[in-house]
């Protein structure tokens, strides 16, 4: 596309961007800074594009660029430090100590399944199923690098839930 | 308020927050990251998304997207030629080693060697009387051979 086509492809449709990268970021510097990063990546790749509709397309870019933004600034504000790995791990157990486990166990399969989107199916397929990460993110048709971050945020999550009723793991 | 329905869509609640801003930070935050893979999603928020509820940005925002195109060009441009003119000097560097290196070692060796010899004989017919100077750039000259020349060393 030529510099003067692109020129008013920009104009026409520099609203539609900046409101979605507005209605995400909440920050009207920001989401000029992205609507700028959305076009930038959108001049790159518009040959590419073989749609008929640049609405939709120009939308998924800009809640990528958002989407970047709020987890940068989100893992700045959050302990990424997470000594939590995991859930019961397998040691050396009485059978009191099984019966006990085997309950807890149970709760927490619970407790997962009753999760909101979009934690619940990562959780399900990952800490039930005990599926690969990529496994899942083929499943569930989402990127990779989202499907780690959300299990991320779902063990956070999962961890408030279990001190909140006392149960240690 | 619930954001996402049971099959991990966007509800209609979700994307009226989304519309009136009223979600908080980590709800926008797992809402940008659904609508950047599901088209079906990014689709009713398009329908939703018409001119009367747009924003128009506080400045105009074309000519700040093309000096950001053309500096990344530019930056892509000049990235691009520094590593060709890298990949081409160091190429000739490795060329001229391979075929010249020796030989170039050697001729300046030789050329030393005659200058210092040159010198040599230049001091011996000054006629200096103590000799100094014949000594010194007699000295000289064995040192450079000794420093840069491959050849064994002539001795006085």
């Amino acid at each position: 596309m030529r510099e003067k086509d692109f020129e008013a492809f920009v104009l026409q449709y520099e609203k539609l961007v900046f409101t979605v990268c507005y209605q995400l970021v909440k920050d009207y510097g920001e989401a000029q800074n992205l609507t700028q990063d959305t076009f930038l990546s959108a001049y790159q790749h518009i040959d590419e594009y073989q749609g008929d509709n640049y609405k939709p397309w120009l939308i998924r870019i800009a809640s990528n660029k958002a989407k970047d933004f709020l987890r940068s600034a989100y893992h700045r504000k959050v302990d990424t430090t997470d000594q939590w790995d995991a859930l019961p791990m397998e040691t050396q157990k009485s059978a009191e100590q099984e019966a006990v486990s085997k309950d807890t166990a149970l709760l927490i399969a619970r407790i997962i399944w009753e999760m909101e989107e979009p934690y619940r199916k990562v959780s399900v397929l990952y800490f039930l199923e005990e599926k690969p990460l990529p496994e899942i993110a083929r499943l569930l048709d989402r990127p990779p690098k989202t499907v780690e971050t959300q299990l991320y945020r779902a063990r956070k999550k999962l961890k408030t839930i279990l001190m909140e009723r006392g149960i240690s793991v | 308020m619930k954001l996402f329905d049971y099959e991990g869509h966007l509800t209609e609640e979700g994307l009226g927050g989304l519309l009136d801003g009223t979600l908080t930070e980590e709800q926008r935050m797992e809402a940008s990251e659904h609508l950047d893979f599901c088209d079906s999603c990014v689709e009713r928020y398009a329908l939703v998304l018409t001119d009367d509820v747009q924003i128009t940005p506080p400045a105009e925002l074309a000519p700040s997207v093309f000096d950001k195109i053309r500096s990344r060009l530019r930056a892509v441009f000049f990235s691009r030629f520094s590593r060709v003119a890298v990949a081409a000097v160091m190429t000739l560097v490795v060329w001229n080693g391979m075929f010249l290196g020796d030989g170039l070692l050697s001729r300046s060796s030789q050329w030393i060697e005659d200058y210092s010899k040159s010198r040599i004989e230049l001091s011996q017919t000054a006629k200096q009387p103590d000799g100094r100077f014949g000594d010194f750039w007699n000295g000289l000259g064995q040192w450079f051979r000794q420093s840069f020349s491959m050849k064994p060393d002539f001795g006085k």
